[in-house]
């Protein structure tokens, strides 16, 4: 049986790589894997005998990082942090940049879909709204990619 | 290519740049950050939730519970006031080297050493990249770069010099030992070579050794919950026996002090097994000169039997708190500066 720590352990590189994409920044991922460990904690004698902790986990932090993003848009706006994309790497960076800018809802969508290469049903069930939801909200974000890669390079198509 | 084959393939572009960082440290450091929080309210809900995985951090019974939410250790600007100072922002401690001084990595690409007594630093190397592993003795700095140690002098102005090639794979131990650099990897033994260069050779009786701290080193297992057996100072051949306490694994010792885990409570023990405590704060490894244990939170001087408690930054979204730290230096940002608790200004 696969104790808690031991979990952690194995699994914590894949977190922070999904927290990154989710969240923008190293810092904030690391936040959102603990707040999603500390909650798996809680539960962890129920969750790992269902032979899923890891998709556990990901659901809490795609929800959370959701409600984070709202609080914090109400307090601030969200301040500069430090880009994982180099500075001659101007494609990937506007791209970045252009997922950075979407909501957070929209931004966990196209993660859960191209990142996690979900299923709409799937993405519904680890963010708790509808499949009708998933797709309208992908495509808004995908429309709004489009319309600003093609304003920063003209080669989005 | 559509937005959509970009989207998927920039996404798994920034995600292989994410660091590995342990988060442990930091979802019990939350936890125990919310049950004070919730013990001054109602202590009925601190022990529902410490019934869970909590007792991992060295709560092994409910009645226990309520002692850990009783009045917190000093802190450690209170109790080891001449070991906390702030140095300026973009500098990361690296290596306690005395009680007023720590090696640095700069923003600006260089190792320095801060001198804490007069605020200022001074430049001991250039750099590319900061050393993964990095050693001090009183007057010179060591760290390893390209397969190579490389060794420059703290004290006075002068080039680093290449030693090497270091061999071995997976070196994760190096240390200076009068006119060597020794180094180890797991259940290699310990190696060293001459400064003035040479070739390397195995220290006398130190197959499957791992270093602790020079001239001490372990039969540390690879397994993280087997026990090692003994302790050996390679300079005069004494051999300490360890003797872990009944049910407890995973024990890492310096000479004198092991931790270990025993079911799910973290211990500190005496190498000979006689004297324990449990913490809270969850010290792990190896201490820092046969004494100090940093934890979550906490630092636990074996050899005074003191805990002091440090608070670290606050992160900005969940309000938990974050902190790093290196060979006997513990940080955390702090408005302009980054405050560092120095471990060998504490007498």
């Amino acid at each position: 049986m696969v104790e808690f720590e031991e979990f952690v352990r194995a699994r914590s590189h894949a977190l922070l790589r999904y927290g990154l994409v989710l969240t923008g920044s190293a810092d904030d991922a690391a936040d959102l894997v603990q707040e999603a460990l500390l909650k798996l904690s809680s539960s962890w004698r129920l969750v790992r005998n269902k032979n899923d902790p890891e998709g556990y986990v990901r659901t809490i932090m795609a929800r959370q990082h959701v409600s984070w993003w709202r609080r914090r848009r109400r307090e601030h706006l969200t301040a500069e942090v430090p880009s994982p994309v180099h500075e001659d790497e101007h494609e990937l960076g506007e791209i970045w940049q252009c997922l950075r800018a979407l909501s957070a809802r929209q931004r966990a969508v196209l993660v859960l879909r191209y990142y996690e290469d979900l299923a709409d049903g799937e993405i519904a069930a680890r963010l708790g709204i509808s499949q009708a939801t998933v797709r309208s909200q992908a495509s808004r974000a995908l429309a709004t990619l489009r319309v600003r890669g093609q304003a920063l390079t003209g080669r989005w198509r | 290519m559509t937005t959509e084959e970009k989207l998927a393939q920039a996404l798994r572009t920034i995600a292989d740049r994410a660091e590995n960082r342990e988060v442990l440290s930091g979802v019990i450091a939350k936890r125990r950050h919310r049950t004070r929080r919730r013990a001054t309210g109602a202590l009925a809900a601190v022990c529902a939730v410490v019934l869970g995985w909590g007792a991992l951090v060295a709560w092994p019974s409910p009645p226990v519970v309520v002692e850990a939410v009783a009045p917190r250790a000093d802190s450690v600007e209170r109790v080891w006031p001449q070991a906390v100072f702030t140095m300026p922002k973009g500098s990361t401690p690296l290596v306690a080297i005395s009680a007023k001084e720590v090696l640095v990595w700069t923003e600006r690409g260089k190792i320095e050493v801060y001198d804490a007594a007069a605020k200022r630093s001074r430049v001991v190397a250039a750099l590319s990249q900061a050393p993964r592993y990095r050693a001090v003795d009183g007057d010179r700095a060591l760290w390893l770069a390209g397969g190579y140690a490389w060794v420059a002098p703290l004290r006075t102005s002068g080039k680093a010099r290449r030693i090497g090639p270091i061999t071995g794979e997976n070196v994760d131990r190096i240390a200076l030992a009068g006119e060597y650099v020794v180094w180890s990897s797991p259940l290699d033994g310990v190696w060293r070579m001459r400064l003035d260069g040479g070739r390397p050779e195995r220290v006398a009786t130190s197959k499957g050794l791992q270093l602790v701290e020079w001239p001490w080193a372990t039969d540390e297992p690879l397994d993280v919950r087997t026990n090692p057996t003994k302790v050996v100072n390679l300079q005069t051949g004494r051999t300490i026996k360890i003797r872990p306490l009944p049910g407890v694994e995973g024990l890492r010792c310096g000479p004198t002090w092991c931790t270990g885990t025993r079911g799910e409570s973290t211990l500190v023990q005496r190498t000979d097994g006689a004297w324990s405590r449990v913490h809270r704060g969850g010290p792990r490894g190896y201490p820092f000169q046969d004494r100090f244990f940093p934890g979550f939170g906490e630092i636990y001087d074996a050899r005074t039997d003191t805990t002091v408690t440090f608070e670290g930054a606050e992160l900005e979204t969940s309000g938990g708190r974050h902190w790093s730290g290196g060979a006997g230096v513990i940080f955390w940002p702090q408005g302009d500066g980054v405050v560092t608790v120095n471990l060998a200004a504490v007498p």
